[in-house]
């Protein structure tokens, strides 16, 4: 009997055949899906790296848009902060009046969807000058007020006495809810 | 264990070189798990190795990474000693220069290093795995008989005899001999062949020149002759065989014209010198335990013709059994022992 | 060995040609290895990512609607101030208007801003000077004016003019000259 093929060599092809096999196998069942999803991945991160960069700039946009304003209109958020302190208002605007008092604070009825508190008061000023400074200095004031009506000048020798109303606008408690579809604007 | 499972896996394949006077034999053996499916044999007419034997074996060899390549030991400088202590070896030969083993811490064989390392160069193209001595093949094919009673077991190759005398299981004395490099005596012997009595025809010629030749040694041995009658003797036992041949030659005629009878005749004839003159020794040399022989058995790998049987009958009284010896087979099955199957 | 004089060769079926062939699989399996396990893992740093981005871009628009409604906020505050800072300064243009408007001869003793009136309480000499001098621009900034006099003690005479605007506007003065 003459060999032909040895079992050397067909074991030689048979491990060739499993091995090409296995090579085969594992790169179109594994490989070549694992890469289609590596693409697939690639283009969704890209797409959502896009939108992310659309809003953080719209977002750093409006950052800077909410900073600048709130830079800008520090003096009037902080005064709409401020609550009302009588003993302040009365120091600070001494200056105009030669006697000032506050007689009476109440909440009144929400504007614009800010808290109201209406102030009476009563001064003595010796010319209508200082009521002309006080109002001036009104809108530079530690508050938001607004002088009312009534206002009643009455003299009394040399001076005359004033009494009016004044709203100090305040925010209201929630200030989350701007729950006033903002006629003022 | 993984070694184990891949073997298994594999057929065994053995290829036994056998190197003889102008030949190299192949037998090739391949084995499964359950024994041999195939065997094969091819002689080389060349003592070198060729590109037709290579490119043979090579054939087999690729089955299976698991072949093995077996070689007879062929070197001149080989035998064996009858025992295993490092120390007695001198006694016997130095082997200082040479590689052996021990077998079965019974006896040793051992062969020239030099001899071994040109029979590695020599295949080198193919590769050895297995050098066996001829005195293994001795032991193995024998064994049964080796246990037995004093006796002489030779195995007879074409260009050798190795010999070896065992007594229940004891190498006594062991030679390995090279039929066609003689001792000078012998030589001059070789010209002229003679048979037994049968032979009547002689060549007055060859007489003549035999003659002239007989009577230059003619003188000492004749005195020798003369002197001692003794057949125990080793040395007169010698003399006496060659004076014996002298009065053959005398007496009868050789036939020149068979040259291939001649050949054979002569062959054969000088393997009984060979074993006649190792016996001698054996029985001269006081190292070995010498004892009458009386049994020899002989492993044939060469069909000696019956003469050869008659001399060591007639001339020696022996008591010859001559088995039929395939040596590529004994080295097959050597090979195939040293790995356990 | 047990009878050789040699050892044999090492037999193994890993001969050279089966070597060449497992070193050439196994270099390219370990490179389809290496490049499935790094898809693998980029695979999941991109869906770690891009959940990541959703998250954070959900996070965004809280806060760009958080920053918008500070801002309407801010707005709304502004335009209040502003209302009522012009509401103030429409005020004392009035004032000084009115003060403005009384002439020398007439003394004011006392006076009303109201809503959406004004009551004058004072001294004139006499009461054409009154008419003359008051009446007419009351007269022509106020729709409805009424005056009552009563004599006062150095043959001036006392007046009270009610001035009211009839308008359903509040808060609505003019500012007007």
């Amino acid at each position: 009997m003459k060999i032909n093929i040895s079992r050397h060599q067909i074991y030689i092809l048979l491990l060739t055949l499993v091995l090409l096999l296995f090579v085969l196998l594992f790169s179109f069942l594994l490989l070549i899906p694992e890469g289609q999803d590596y693409r697939v991945k690639r283009k969704e991160l890209r797409k959502a790296t896009l939108e992310y960069n659309k809003y953080k700039e719209f977002h750093d946009k409006t950052l800077t848009t909410l900073k600048d304003l709130q830079s800008k209109n520090r003096n009037i958020i902080t005064a709409f902060e401020r609550p009302f302190s009588k003993e302040r208002f009365e120091k600070q605007n001494r200056v105009n009046f030669s006697s000032l008092n506050i007689s009476r604070i109440q909440r009144a009825k929400d504007e614009d969807g800010f808290a109201v508190y209406e102030v009476n008061t009563t001064s003595h000023i010796s010319s209508p000058v200082n009521f002309y400074d006080f109002l001036d200095g009104l809108n530079k004031g530690d508050w938001i007020i607004g002088a009312n009506f009534p206002i009643k000048f009455v003299r009394e020798g040399e001076m005359i006495r004033s009494s009016f109303t004044m709203k100090v606008y305040e925010n209201n408690a929630d200030k989350n809810s701007t729950a006033s579809a903002s006629s003022a604007k | 264990m993984l070694d184990k499972l891949f073997e298994s896996l594999y057929l065994k394949v053995f290829v036994n070189i056998v190197i003889k006077e102008k030949s190299i034999l192949v037998y090739i053996e391949i084995h499964s798990k359950k024994g041999v499916i195939d065997n094969v044999q091819s002689e080389f007419e060349t003592l070198e190795v060729t590109e037709k034997m290579i490119d043979f074996i090579q054939g087999y060899i690729k089955e299976s990474p698991y072949f093995y390549i077996s070689i007879l030991d062929n070197s001149l400088e080989q035998g064996a000693l009858p025992t295993c202590k490092k120390n007695d070896f001198a006694l016997y030969y130095d082997i200082s220069s040479c590689e052996y083993k021990c077998y079965e811490k019974r006896w040793t064989y051992y062969t020239s290093k030099a001899e071994l390392y040109t029979l590695e160069k020599k295949f080198s193209e193919l590769g050895v795995d297995f050098i066996f001595s001829p005195f293994l093949i001795v032991e193995n094919f024998f064994q049964d008989k080796i246990k037995g009673s004093l006796a002489l077991y030779a195995l007879v190759e074409e260009n050798f005899i190795s010999l070896a005398i065992f007594e229940e299981s004891k190498l006594l004395y062991a030679e390995h001999i090279d039929i066609h490099t003689k001792d000078e005596d012998d030589e001059l012997f070789l010209v002229a062949n003679t048979n037994d009595e049968e032979d009547l025809h002689l060549d007055e010629q060859k007489d003549g020149i035999d003659l002239e030749d007989i009577d230059i040694d003619e003188d000492d041995e004749l005195e020798d002759f003369a002197d001692i009658e003794d057949l125990d003797s080793i040395e007169e036992i010698e003399e006496f065989e060659e004076s014996k041949d002298i009065e053959e030659e005398l007496l009868e005629s050789d036939t020149v014209f068979d040259e291939p009878d001649e050949e054979n005749f002569n062959e054969d004839y000088q393997r009984f010198i060979a074993i006649q003159s190792s016996i001698n020794r054996f029985y001269k040399d006081e190292r070995y335990e010498s004892r009458f022989i009386e049994n020899i058995y002989i492993a044939d790998s060469v069909s000696v013709s019956s003469d050869f049987k008659k001399y060591l009958e007639e001339e020696m009284f022996f008591n010859v059994y001559i088995r039929h010896v395939e040596i590529e087979a004994e080295l097959c099955e050597l090979a195939k022992e040293e790995l356990g199957l | 060995m047990k009878y050789s004089y040699i050892k044999p060769r090492k037999k193994t079926p890993f001969t050279p040609d089966v070597m060449l062939i497992v070193i050439f699989f196994s270099i390219t399996i370990i490179m389809l290895l290496s490049t499935y396990f790094f898809l693998l893992f980029k695979d999941y740093s991109f869906e770690k990512e891009r959940t990541k981005l959703l998250g954070e871009r959900v996070v965004l628009e809280k806060n760009i609607a958080k920053m918008d409604k500070q801002i309407s906020f801010i707005k709304e505050q502004k335009v209040l101030a502003q209302r009522v800072f012009t509401q103030n300064m429409v005020l004392k243009d009035s004032i000084t208007n009115l003060f403005d408007l009384v002439p020398e001869r007439i003394t004011l003793s006392r006076a009303e801003l109201l809503k959406n009136g004004l009551i004058l309480y004072g001294v004139t000499p006499s009461k054409d000077v009154y008419n003359f001098m008051l009446q007419a621009p009351l007269r022509s900034i106020f729709q409805k004016s009424y005056t009552s006099f009563y004599p006062a003690g150095n043959g001036w005479l006392n007046f009270v003019s009610t001035n009211y605007i009839d308008n359903d506007e509040s808060e609505e003065l003019d500012s007007e000259d």
